[in-house]
């Protein structure tokens, strides 16, 4: 065909030639505008959604605001807030990490909790709901940041492979950014979310078994109940709902343990779990360990606690995509939790024998589940 | 007559790149469709006694509230809020 060109025209062939040496030199450069072009666009789209979720939050707080905090006052302290910087201690000595980690943790759940209720009117259950959709606003803006930091170093520097990686990563950073700003308005609704498949679990089991319990306020946030059900002595164990919060489960595991005396013959945990793409929304698996997500720390407390009685570990976990964990709970996860306490009931009738005593853990976000 | 092989060429050239540009625009719209999917309805599960029923959601609801009058076994309690 290029003879064919250079027989007719002799100015079309070097025209084509010319496009090709173009394409050779310059397709690198035109990759690269088209691939920044998306990524800016994307900038921009987070940036919009940031803003958006920051607009609601705020005008959710104006409405409970108390009658003496000025709506400026709300906006510069959810600014600040959202600003606000967790520093992790460091590794260089991870002797005592656990302890260190998780007095870093609590208080900054202590410090966002008091930041909102000095500006919100009396309301526990909706005070940690907005802090919980404040945590969120955090994470959004800390996950904007530094996705805008690459997008300006990758333009600045003319960045081939920056880019690159990120425009491949851009449909799940996509995912991440929608599921951070729908997380934003479950919370707020304080319905319960994927993630509160636990506490349900532990709920339901309540309920449906636990009519005379006695309940113990010890530790701060977490429910625990004692009941007697087939002749078995059942702690349940969850967050106190229904406002927004994981409690404390490793300090009412030691609480059960050490305080009351128990001796279990088994410690089960019940968690919603990320699913592989392969797998279904609901799926429930069952396991030997503890069932919990997170950094780690209320889970190596667990561990240490069960190793050191020589109590064995059951988990139920129930799956679902991260979008699912974070936003309002759906059938299929709901059908999974009513499916999943009547497994935890057989379990217990074939593992725990009459006269022996269990902990039932519903793990995770309480939020809309109360007890 | 004769037909311009050039001319085919980029006849042919401009298809392509319209056919793939249709293309790459059909699967950007189903990438934003599969996000509009996720409209929510959200239902409550209200259970009196080993009746259970199903209504919409309303602000305040939390599984654990009680709800309305009392029934004939204790009093109706949300048990379940879900997303249809």
């Amino acid at each position: 065909m290029l003879l064919q060109f250079a027989e007719q025209s002799p100015w079309s062939f070097l025209l084509f030639m010319l496009m090709w040496f173009v394409f050779i030199f310059f397709f690198q450069e035109i990759q690269l505008l088209r691939y920044l072009g998306n990524i800016g666009r994307f900038v921009a789209h987070l940036s919009t959604i940031l803003n958006s979720s920051m607009h609601t939050v705020m005008s959710r707080l104006e409405q409970s605001r108390k009658d003496d905090v000025a709506k400026s006052a709300i906006e510069e302290r959810l600014r600040r807030l959202v600003e606000f910087a967790i520093i992790t201690p460091t590794t260089l000595e991870p002797t005592g990490l656990v302890s260190k980690l998780k007095n870093i943790i609590l208080e900054y759940g202590r410090m966002l909790e008091r930041e909102v209720s000095s500006i919100m009117v009396d309301d526990r259950a909706r005070i940690q709901n907005y802090a919980t959709a404040v945590s969120v606003l955090r994470e959004m803006n800390w996950f904007y940041k530094v996705i805008d930091h690459y997008y300006r170093q990758a333009r600045k520097y003319k960045n081939y492979f920056l880019v690159i990686q990120l425009s491949s990563l851009l449909p799940i950073l996509k995912e991440l950014s929608d599921i951070m700003n729908d997380a934003v308005n479950s919370f707020l609704k304080g319905v319960p979310i994927g993630d509160s498949a636990g506490p349900l679990v532990a709920f339901l089991f309540s309920r449906r078994n636990c009519g005379d319990r006695r309940v113990y306020e010890n530790v701060e946030d977490t429910h625990i109940s004692e009941c007697s059900w087939e002749g078995r002595k059942v702690f349940v164990v969850k967050a106190k709902g229904p406002g927004s919060t994981v409690g404390r489960l490793d300090d009412a595991i030691r609480f059960v343990v050490d305080t009351l005396g128990a001796k279990p013959r088994y410690i089960v945990t019940v968690d919603a779990a990320l699913r592989l793409e392969s797998e279904q929304t609901g799926a429930i698996s069952e396991g030997i360990g503890v069932a919990m997500g997170g950094i780690g720390v209320e889970k190596f407390n667990i561990e240490t606690i069960a190793s050191r009685y020589g109590i064995p570990l059951y988990a139920f976990l129930i799956k679902m995509k991260e979008q699912e964990a974070l936003t309002a709970m759906n059938r299929q996860i709901y059908t999974a939790v009513n499916d999943v306490v009547k497994k935890v009931e057989s379990f217990v009738l074939s593992n725990v024998g009459v006269g022996d005593s269990v902990i039932i853990v519903g793990v995770g976000n309480t939020v809309g589940v109360a007890q | 007559m004769s037909i311009d092989p050039y001319a085919v060429f980029v006849m042919g050239l401009a298809l392509v790149l319209l056919s793939l540009l249709v293309l790459y625009s059909a699967m950007w719209r189903k990438g934003e469709n599969q996000r509009v999917q996720q409209t929510q309805r959200l239902v409550t599960v209200v259970q009196c006694g080993k009746d259970i029923r199903i209504r919409n959601y309303m602000e305040g609801d939390y599984v654990g509230k009680t709800v309305g009058d009392e029934c004939d076994e204790g009093s109706p309690m949300v048990i379940g809020i879900y997303r249809e």
